[in-house]
């Protein structure tokens, strides 16, 4: 994804790797939240569904702003969100979630997509998890992806309504690596 | 205290079930590639990091046994509604202690056996009583798991507890829904909201 290459220089620094996952993360939170502008600012899902990926996007942003905070503390770059609805696809694309932003028909479409990009957000943590040193942004990746784990169980009720045990279908949540 | 009886073993045997399918499903997801597994992984760590995972491992299968009791004690008190939900979610905590027990096995550590009762406080008395239960000991798991997982390693093993605490997390926010509450507390996910 643009804007996520590390330079050589930033790489020699002590701490480096663990700058360059913050700002894989920060990209795919930004392309999350990107999605849920977009969702948002068009009229396709029903208001009690809307307040609700209202509150949802809050998060996202709190999350960006966090790990901003610490690329902030690195002195690292801060990856920027997608330029456009085109760049925002292309990068859905390559992490292979089907929905498309422009081409949603109705609710189901736009919650799908939410969903599956919660979970593509969800295994993003998860393989950082497994690399990071730093005990300060383990505890703050295990806490955002306890949450996007959260927002992903939150949309697929909205598909379902009701539907509890497919809400929440797995002991271990991995997400989509 | 809770203790064997028939209605607990009908109840295992039904979350034992779902279990099967869940775990094929978790392996299917579990897409790593040629990454390691946390079972793999604290196999080949040093003797000093197993012994450490090993302890923490243990403290946290004790909670989820515990949890899992609860689950068992408290669902035959609640409305029909609320049981297929409540099932699933007994079968996922079922899941954890196995994920638990291959981590300390793997470590070369070995599980202790379950023990007859756990001590889940004043037993619940309706359904509005073990869902707060259910709660709070979720939360518990959350707030311990966010204490425990930087001080594991190596890193599969962290994510794979982390795969459970995602997964509590979701419990919790169902769990709060239930209760009336909204169903999510904050933009981090802490325990202690």
């Amino acid at each position: 994804m643009a804007g996520t290459a590390t330079t050589r220089r930033e790489l020699l620094r002590p701490g480096a790797a663990d700058t360059a996952r913050l700002q894989r993360l920060m990209s795919v939170e930004q392309l999350m939240l990107y999605v849920y502008d977009h969702v948002l600012s068009s009229s396709i899902l029903p208001p009690a569904t809307r307040r609700t990926m209202a509150q949802i996007q809050g998060h996202e942003q709190a999350h960006i702003g966090a790990l901003r905070d610490r690329l902030r503390a690195r002195g690292a770059r801060q990856p920027p969100p997608p330029p456009s609805v085109a760049v925002a696809n292309h990068y859905l694309a390559g992490r292979h979630v089907r929905g498309r932003l422009g081409q949603l028909q109705g609710p189901q479409d736009a919650l799908y997509l939410l969903r599956a990009l919660e979970r593509v957000v969800v295994g993003a943590y998860f393989v950082a998890l497994r690399e990071m040193r730093d005990p300060g942004l383990i505890v703050l990746a295990a806490q955002i992806m306890a949450s996007d784990a959260q927002h992903e169980a939150i949309v697929s009720e909205r598909l379902n309504p009701g539907d509890i045990a497919s809400a929440v279908p797995y002991g271990l949540v991995q997400g989509v690596q | 205290m809770v203790s064997g009886e028939a209605s607990r073993r009908a109840l295992l045997r039904g979350a034992g079930q779902a279990l099967v399918g869940m775990g094929a499903l978790a392996a299917l997801g579990g897409c790593g590639g040629a990454a390691p597994s946390g079972q793999e992984a604290v196999k080949h760590a040093a003797r000093p990091v197993a012994e450490t995972d090993v302890g923490i491992l243990m403290a946290a299968l004790a909670l989820e046994r515990r949890t899992v009791a609860a689950y068992v004690a408290g669902i035959p008190l609640l409305p029909h509604s609320q049981v297929k939900g409540t099932k699933a979610f007994l079968s996922e905590e079922l899941a954890h202690t196995g994920e638990l027990i291959s981590l300390i096995k793997a470590a070369g550590g070995k599980a202790p056996p379950r023990a007859d009762t756990y001590d889940i406080g004043a037993p619940p008395r309706g359904s509005s009583d073990v869902v707060a239960l259910l709660h709070s000991l979720e939360r518990l798991q959350i707030a311990s798991y966010l204490k425990w997982i930087p001080r594991l390693s190596p890193g599969p093993v962290r994510a794979a507890v982390s795969s459970i605490l995602a997964c509590d997390a979701q419990h919790v926010a169902v769990l709060r829904a239930a209760r009336g509450m909204p169903a999510l507390a904050s933009a981090f996910v802490t325990g202690n909201e």
